[in-house]
């Protein structure tokens, strides 16, 4: 047992919206004009067991900039800063379950030493009902590095498909549908911390 | 950075009910009988009325009564906000008005969302009020407890941190399925914030101490092998 046990997590309920998902505090467009990289909008909707949307959740999302480097001190890796870039994004679900995003496509991250992470972008989604916050990633289906992700590779092969986001062309917008199913048969493959 | 809400307070026992139910029943006819006050709820809207005449007094006491007004959520929809509030607020002056009662705060000095960055020692601070406990239709007779929603960032997706925090002696704490999700006593016990007089400022606020814990960033072995506090 530490010194100093841990703060046990709580649900915020229905509040999300007129506590984080404020104009001032939410963020669903991450790019800046001046930002380097591959445009590309992030749409999906987080579902329940049921299938049902949940008009009420939360997501958040934390990524690497298109070299491949987090606005983050800690991340001191020799790939550039993107000074238009910080990689944090946060949505609200509408009625229909649905979020959106518009960023750019992350660059491979370092795993250690000698192994490449694929390109991918870290999800927290926060929902009335949920005691905690559950996290997944984002992967992308066109990636040819993801049968060498460290991480993707951790989960069950029959579950992977779950982490892919698949790829649609709308206009001239790269468009990458991620859906979030909390629970059930096809229910995300969410990570453990 | 910590972002709080703090999204309801009932009042107490003084609460003018007859003010309530005129702006009730006038905002009822303002929109024709409109079904849309079921759905009254869903943003706090706090007002403090006082009333003119300072004093009043009988055989026994000398009092001045002031009243604090507030709608809470009751059921998960947003409806007081935008021209609805608008129209709301000039109601609560025309009935005060009627009643020659001073409003003496009205929305929005009161919005139940702060927030601040710790500094080196990790020390935030809010000035807030104290909210009251609100009934929330979960089962028969179910009440919250006060308390205050709290949203933690550090350094990692790890210590991303959502919770509530509590206030001391509340018998509705043993009630609380929110709160008793947390299985354990001592964890449960660390959701209540505990009185501090030396944090209380005298004839301004009452003051409450409460630490939060976090993963430390040493907390997994993904830590170290990913930097930027990803998994």
């Amino acid at each position: 047992m530490s010194i100093f046990p841990l703060t046990s997590s709580q649900t915020v309920g229905p509040f999300f919206e007129p506590g984080l998902l404020r104009e001032d505090a939410r963020r669903n467009v991450l790019i800046q004009p001046g930002t380097a990289g591959e445009r590309i909008r992030i749409e999906g909707r987080v579902l329940d067991g049921d299938g049902v949307p949940v008009p009420d959740a939360m997501v958040e999302i934390w990524q690497a900039n298109s070299h491949g480097r987090y606005n983050h001190p800690t991340d001191q890796g020799p790939a550039p800063l993107d000074p238009s870039f910080l990689g944090f994004g946060r949505s609200g679900t509408t009625e229909e379950g649905s979020y959106w995003f518009e960023t750019i496509k992350p660059g491979s991250v370092p795993f250690d030493g000698e192994r490449l992470q694929a390109p991918h972008i870290c999800f927290t989604v926060f929902s009335r009902g949920l005691l905690n916050h559950v996290m997944t990633r984002l992967y992308f289906e066109d990636e040819p590095s993801n049968t060498s992700d460290p991480v993707l590779q951790c989960v069950p092969e029959e579950r992977r498909a779950t982490l892919l986001a698949r790829r649609e062309l709308v206009g001239a917008v790269v468009v990458y549908h991620f859906d979030i199913v909390l629970q059930g048969t096809n229910e995300t493959a969410f990570f453990n911390l | 950075m910590a972002a709080v809400e703090l999204m309801a307070n009932q009042g107490d026992a003084s609460v003018p009910t007859d003010n309530v139910m005129r702006v009730c029943s006038q905002w009822l006819q303002a929109n024709q009988g409109d079904a849309r006050l079921l759905t009254i709820y869903g943003f706090v809207l706090y007002t403090v009325c006082m009333s003119k005449i300072a004093y009043k007094s009988n055989r026994n006491v000398y009092y001045s009564c002031k009243y604090h007004v507030v709608w809470c959520p009751k059921y998960r929809r947003k409806v007081l906000m935008g021209e609805v509030v608008e129209r709301l607020k000039q109601i609560i002056h025309e009935v005060c008005q009627e009643h020659e009662a001073e409003v003496l705060a009205l929305d929005p000095n009161f919005l139940g969302i702060g927030r601040c960055l710790t500094n080196e020692d990790g020390v935030y601070r809010f000035l807030t009020i104290r909210p009251g406990a609100y009934p929330w239709k979960n089962h028969p007779n179910a009440w919250r407890p006060a308390h205050i929603h709290f949203s933690v960032f550090g350094p990692s997706m790890l210590t991303r941190l959502v919770t509530q925090m509590y206030f001391p002696d509340d018998p509705l704490h043993q009630l609380d399925p929110i709160m008793n999700a947390v299985p354990s006593e001592q964890a449960r016990k660390r959701l209540i914030a505990l009185y501090d007089h030396d944090v209380t400022e005298a004839e301004w606020a009452l003051g409450y101490r409460w630490n939060l814990v976090v993963h430390g960033p040493d907390a997994t072995p993904f830590e170290s092998s990913e930097p930027g506090g990803t998994k």
